[in-house]
């Protein structure tokens, strides 16, 4: 991977050889070297996300989901544009015999039952669409706001780690710069809600606003914990702390770190869909109370901008969640023997790895959104607020109170009961932590549910199964 | 949060909710007046559905105007047919000699296909209202079970929208062949689906907290402002015309009657939109109640083999048959509330004038009270959990 | 307070857990193709079929019409243009019943009125003017309103019609588009957006077109006859002229 950034500079150098400025080279290597493999893998993954999404709704919901595009249409398409020479009618035809052809039958049914096809054909309805400007707006913003969205979708791509060897940049305030990178979305939206001369807009931009400043919050206390508890604030590092040898590699993920670690996970997560305005907190969009929030005005392909910015956000919240709790791209099990593998093999895999972790978050997220209904938006801010910001607090402290106690204990083990390391002692150290928080968090779930109003006959009646007649 | 306590700053904005929203169930338009997400005053404005029914109902024979009574409320049709049919009779038996005898079989039938019908109108209610909030799934799954309603009414008269099928003196046709057996497997399976809605929906924490406490109206104002129905129902009084004025065969059939009781819990209160949204749900249940006893208690074939179902249009030659002069007011329970038809007759073919009235018209006409205070996103939830029916409110 | 704050966040994860649990197993319903599962129908593709009582576009079996008019008075949108003739044995029957579906409400009050159950509501509920041959190869006439029925189209013309329909507009030719505008609405609507108001089946245009022809040569054979009646007559009375006695001969009348 040195390598490569050795060829990133090299081309940049080239740039700047041929007479452009030197800050222009390095732009234009970037752009070659890093954003379009980005784009490469991101944009396809993200736009896969829509049609998942789409097959998982309907699934939920007594339907089938796209389920009729295929590619007798692009056949047809390639076929005119290579046979220029021949009769339309005669190119269809043949475009149909090929699709009648085994294989292609074959993959022909594949994509249209799985609806992947359909994405090609969004996105070509997408970018034909009139690119209409709605008198009145204030151009600048109204133009500007989906490349700023696509933008705080992306820049926070630039330090997730992939593999040992694959990641943009590894800054070592990593977590800061997803945050503050992240933060351009807000302006994004405000933007787009306040350009659009539309009453509604202007409502959701608002609301967005509000919503991911606030949000940011439990967000960042969150990642602090978890910074604190690893020691860095590198991703890469991050997950280099998460390495546990031995065949069960899982157990060094800091999801089973402690109790606090799961209760921190729920809280990110809910948080940072949140932040990416996703039902139950989307707010912003809101389709049956501001008809569709902050892009009722937009069209076309700045539509499209804002929904691929979507889609690749809850990629992100997908990565950082496994890097933050899930151990990054390491697998769950042989970690030890992967890392021993050759440096292309060992990233194909992570990968790999990393990529189904991402799918499995954004896949949650999906099934979170056609389950859940909408907050009203003052109701988000208080969750923010009296719940998620005190649920992260108690948590930071918590970790810190289980690192404490953890030096604690080695200490005191060290130097009076061991004279060398031993392998029991942190599992010690961690079966009490487990005991000790997790008993006093049940204790008070059992408390709290206790002191709770039984639930009322109405509902009872609703919500239990009817009698089976003999 | 009450208009008094909130003190408005600054200017405000007004806000045309509607006739376009996709929340406002067809084209009724609210002009909010907001401050921030706050809404301080809210007037309704109606007229955009207007279709003139009452006034083509001048121009139509008796009979004629049946399908027109399908389109007043289109989610309840059957509902509607009964209440207007029941009218006529009235006016037909106000004199002696000019009675309509209505088979007993269709007078079960008639009940039975009515009851289906607010089942079908609750789910779509029910459904359309966890939509407003922003859950789209059970909306999908209460249609889902309508359409097993609509597959019976189509079988048994044709059409799955708008009916025509109860007719002045009877009903429009017997059951098709296996329909017991239908309507029996769609009332378990209505409660079983019921059950995992409600699981899904209903007891859901965000559902109950976007609702909880959200409009409440006191009974005394539920009953000044004219509310019929579960909306009337939810606030607390007692009052149902199936069980207090029972119509047709209601009274041989056993159900109980839901009232609001602050069903949210801590923070609910009686009356409030939640209690509105799960009275609803209750009611399904007693339906499918009635729906049972119904079929049990139905003669099996019908009584006389010469007129199965009764009804006037089915024999030609009584077209032409007056009712006398006179007038009526004709009310029945339906999903949306007490529905009435008061019809004039001048002794003509036609009758003089036909009056309807809703219970989503006097509903809409409590928002102006309830809104104010309210955060837009509950206003969504109010319309929603009044189950307003727009065709009903202009006709 | 801390056990109502703790009592809110276990309230809301357990209903979060419900709820995610009872849109799972919808999932997987739908997946396994359970009962519940997907309800979709893939319409073009997968169509429903449509109960005996459904009330779908009017059909009337003219044969069997005796043109009382009840369905005209029983409908409450005055869809029925309906004319009765007498014919040549004298017999009353039905000219013209015309339906405008544009009309008409599906509401099955016609059919409940007609006498002679001649008028019935079919299952057929698509309205394609491009592929208007229904199951029962029963075919639409086009036309938009009631008062320009006169612009019949009957067998090749239908045909003719369904061609030139799915041209794309490019295509028309010269011939085409006189044919379009001798049939179309004065008021220029496209005839693709017009609907048809009636039926024939295959097998009444033919017995149609057999019965015109059998009208026609019977009027010519009538014609000729005629002429030769006449021709005979001149032919006498040129006779009688010339004879100016033979009043009594009676003139042979070809009977009609």
């Amino acid at each position: 991977m040195n390598g490569f950034h050795q060829s990133f500079l090299a081309t940049a150098a080239w740039f700047s050889s041929c007479g452009l400025p030197g800050w222009l080279g390095l732009v234009l290597a970037g752009v070659v070297f890093y954003a379009v493999p980005l784009f490469a893998v991101v944009l396809p993954i993200a736009g896969l996300g829509q049609i998942f999404e789409r097959k998982i709704a309907a699934a939920m919901q007594r339907r089938i989901g796209p389920s009729t595009t295929g590619i007798v249409g692009i056949l047809r398409l390639t076929v005119n544009l290579a046979l220029p020479w021949k009769a339309k009618a005669e190119c269809n035809r043949l475009a149909e015999r090929l699709v009648a052809f085994g294989p292609v039958a074959l993959l022909d049914r594949l994509l249209t039952r799985t609806g992947v096809a359909q994405l090609a054909a969004d996105g070509v309805k997408m970018i034909g669409k009139e690119d209409l400007v709605p008198s009145g707006v204030d151009g600048w913003l109204f133009r500007a706001a989906p490349y700023l969205a696509i933008a705080g979708a992306f820049l926070p791509f630039v330090v997730v780690p992939w593999s040992q060897h694959l990641v943009g940049a590894d800054l070592s305030i990593g977590l800061v710069w997803v945050a503050a990178a992240g933060g351009l979305t807000a302006v994004a939206i405000l933007l787009a809600g306040w350009g659009s001369n539309n009453k509604w807009t202007m409502l959701g931009g608002m609301r967005a606003v509000a919503q991911i400043v606030s949000y940011e919050i439990p967000v960042g206390l969150c990642m602090a914990a978890v910074a604190m508890w690893c020691g860095t604030l590198s991703l890469q590092q991050m997950v280099a702390a998460q390495y546990h040898p031995g065949v069960l590699s899982f157990l060094g993920w800091n999801l089973i770190q402690s109790p606090f670690m799961v209760i921190l996970a729920g809280t990110f997560y809910l948080a940072a869909i949140a932040e990416c305005q996703r039902t139950p907190f989307d707010t912003a969009e809101a389709e049956s109370e501001l008809v569709s929030g902050f892009n009722t005005e937009m069209s076309g392909l700045r539509w499209g901008m804002f929904a691929m910015a979507e889609y690749t956000e809850t990629f992100l919240i997908g990565a950082l969640f496994a890097v933050l709790f899930l151990g990054g791209y390491q697998s769950p099990v042989g970690e030890q023997w992967i890392l021993s593998l050759p440096p292309l093999a060992e990233t194909v895999i992570h990968v790999a790895i990393m990529t189904a972790k991402c799918l499995v978050a954004i896949w949650v997220m999906m099934w979170i959104r056609w389950t859940l209904p909408r907050f009203r938006i003052d109701q988000v801010m208080r969750l923010a607020w009296l719940k998620l910001v005190p649920l992260a607090l108690v948590c930071l402290f918590g970790l810190a109170l289980t690192m404490l106690l953890g030096a604690r204990i080695e200490q005191v083990a060290y130097g009076r009961l061991l004279s060398a390391p031993s392998a029991q002692l942190p599992l010690i150290a961690w079966a009490l932590s487990w005991l000790l928080a997790g008993g006093a968090i049940i204790a008070l779930v059992v408390a709290a549910k206790r002191s709770g109003p039984p639930m009322p006959a109405a509902l009872r009646r609703l919500t239990t199964a009817p009698a089976r007649k003999a | 949060m009450t208009v008094e306590a909130y003190t408005v700053d600054g200017d405000l904005m007004t806000l045309n909710m509607g006739p376009h929203h996709p929340s406002t169930h067809g084209v009724l338009r609210l002009v909010l007046e907001v401050d921030g997400e706050v809404v301080v005053s809210c007037r309704p404005d109606l007229g955009y559905l207007h279709r003139s029914i009452e006034k083509i109902g001048e121009f139509l024979e008796y009979p004629q105007f049946v399908p027109y009574t399908d389109r007043v409320d289109y989610v309840c049709a059957m509902n509607s047919n009964h209440a207007y049919c029941l009218a006529v009779e009235q006016l037909l038996g106000s004199v002696a000699g000019s009675e309509v005898k209505i088979p007993e079989r269709a007078e079960w039938l008639r009940i039975l296909f009515a009851e289906l019908n607010r089942i079908s109108s609750h789910l779509v209610a029910v459904g359309a209202f966890a939509m407003d909030m922003g859950a789209f799934t059970p909306f999908l799954h209460g249609i889902g079970l309508r359409e097993l309603v609509n597959d019976i009414f189509e079988k048994t008269c044709g059409a799955r929208l708008t009916y025509n099928y109860i007719t002045i003196g009877g009903v429009a046709a017997d059951l098709h062949a296996g329909a017991e057996a239908e309507i029996l497997a769609f009332c378990d399976t209505c409660e079983r689906e019921m059950v995992r809605f409600n699981r899904l929906i209903t007891a859901n924490s965000i559902f109950k907290g976007r609702l909880a406490g959200v409009a409440a109206v006191s009974a005394a104002d539920a009953v000044s402002y004219g509310l019929v129905g579960p909306n009337l129902r939810a606030s607390g009084v007692d009052f149902d015309l199936r069980r207090d004025e029972p119509y047709g065969f209601y009274s041989r059939v056993q159900f109980e009657v839901p009232v609001g009781g602050a069903f949210a819990g801590a923070r609910g209160r009686v009356g409030d939109s939640y209690d509105r949204f799960v009275l609803r749900c209750i009611e399904i249940l007693e339906s499918v109640r009635i729906v049972r006893q119904c079929l049990e208690q139905m003669p099996k074939s019908a009584a006389k083999a010469d007129d199965p179902v009764g009804g006037w249009q089915v024999d030609a030659n009584k077209q032409l048959r007056k009712p006398p002069r006179g007038e009526v007011y004709c009310r029945v329970e339906n999903p949306r509330g007490e529905t009435g038809y008061h019809v004039v007759s001048d002794g003509s073919r036609k009758p003089y004038r036909i009056k309807i009235r809703t219970g989503s018209f006097t509903a809409m006409s409590i928002f102006e009270k309830l809104v104010p205070g309210l955060m837009i996103s509950d206003v969504v939830a109010v319309i929603g959990s009044f189950d307003i029916v727009v065709p009903e409110i202009d006709r | 307070m801390l056990l109502a704050w703790v009592r809110d966040i276990v309230e809301g994860v357990e209903s979060f857990v419900v709820g995610m649990g009872s849109t799972a197993r919808f999932a997987y319903e739908n997946w396994s193709g359970k009962a519940t599962g997907a309800m979709t129908l893939e319409y073009p593709a997968q169509k429903q079929a449509m109960p005996a009582a459904f009330r779908g576009h009017l059909f009337n079996n003219v044969s069997n019409c005796i043109t009382c008019k009840l369905c005209a008075k029983a409908c409450p949108v005055d869809c029925f243009v309906i004319e009765g003739e007498r014919n040549e044995e004298n017999k009353f029957r039905t000219s013209r019943f015309d339906i405008d579906l544009t009309k008409c409400i599906y509401c099955g009050l016609c059919t409940r009125a007609c006498p002679t159950d001649c008028l019935t509501m079919q299952g057929g509920f698509e309205l394609d003017p491009v592929n208007t041959v229904n199951q029962r190869g029963q075919r639409f006439l086009f036309t938009q309103r009631p008062d320009q029925l006169d612009v019949r189209l009957e067998g090749a013309e239908v045909d003719r019609l369904l061609r030139v329909s799915s041209l794309k507009p490019g295509e028309v030719g010269a011939e085409d588009r006189a044919f379009l505008d001798r049939i179309e609405d004065p008021r220029g609507t496209a005839i693709i957006a017009k609907f048809g108001v009636g039926y024939y089946t295959a097998d009444e245009v033919k017995q149609v077109d057999a019965r015109r022809e059998e009208l026609k040569k019977a009027k010519e054979a009538q014609a000729a006859a005629a002429k030769a009646a006449a021709d005979k007559a001149k032919a006498e009375a040129a006779a009688k002229a010339a004879a100016d006695a033979l009043a009594s001969a009676p003139a042979q009348e070809p009977k009609p």
